[in-house]
């Protein structure tokens, strides 16, 4: 018995901790705090979980399992508000996310909003050509650079 | 079994302590403090079982709730600079 207990409980108790180092060389090599809060998470959760669940299958059924549920119970409900808390007062705080937007993506999506109403407008006409610009705005988001000689291009097709 | 489960536990808490002392902002240190306090209802837990007295599980279960209450103390503490602040709501009703 005393032996079936051991070996169910080591996994648990060895994962447990795995996964609490795993949280805490996170927590060391993470860039922003952002990350951070995320790297601390894991230890929060399953690392108390898993070690947890290894503690109980040792203890039996007895008061002390009541006890260890308690503690992690309660550390599911407050460490995630403790997270939000400092979150939020990190933002009031001032403290951005250290990796910035990328700046292309951000380009590239205003230019293909751009792109778009210009193609509706010039589709009025017809519905040929309604087709066309659709292709356009498709080939238009694909790319990462527009071409001077595409936007030509495209005037010259447009019938004046 | 449990030693082992120890020494992990001491290797974490050595992790999140370097980041409290490191941390370029004080948020990152009330972070790895509470990483810290986390690891700290673990060990207390897991040694005793270690030293077959199971009643040192009272003692995690004040401790996780006294980490709680600290870090929410000393973030309201570092936003509004005064613990008997009534919050940002009230505030803001006062004029």
């Amino acid at each position: 018995m005393e032996l079936a207990a051991d070996i169910l409980s080591w996994p648990f108790l060895i994962s447990g901790v795995l996964f609490s180092i795993v949280g805490g060389i996170g927590l060391i090599r993470l860039p922003d705090l952002y990350s951070r809060m995320h790297a601390a998470g894991i230890v929060d959760t399953i690392g108390i979980a898993l070690i947890s669940i290894g503690l109980i299958i040792q203890a039996g059924a007895s008061i002390v399992t009541v006890k260890l549920i308690i503690i992690v119970v309660f550390v599911f409900i407050t460490s995630p508000t403790s997270t939000h808390a400092l979150a939020k007062a990190a933002l009031h705080g001032a403290v951005r996310p250290a990796v910035p937007r990328r700046r292309s993506e951000t380009e590239q999506a205003k230019r293909g909003e751009d792109e778009a109403k210009r193609n509706e407008d010039e589709a009025k006409p017809s519905e040929e050509k309604a087709e066309r610009s659709e292709d356009e705005t498709k080939r238009s988001e694909d790319e990462t650079k527009p071409s001077p000689d595409e936007a030509t291009e495209a005037k010259d097709k447009t019938p004046s | 079994m449990f030693s082992v489960t120890m020494l992990g536990i001491l290797v974490t808490m050595a992790l999140a302590f370097a980041r409290a002392l490191m941390g370029p902002t004080v948020y990152d240190r009330i972070l790895a403090v509470n990483t810290f306090g986390t690891m700290t209802i673990l060990l207390v837990a897991v040694f005793g079982f270690l030293t077959d007295r199971p009643d040192f599980l009272d003692i995690a279960l004040l401790y996780a709730l006294i980490n709680f209450i600290g870090t929410i103390a000393v973030l309201k503490f570092f936003e509004y600079r005064d613990l008997g602040h009534p919050g940002q709501q009230n505030a803001d009703e006062e004029g």
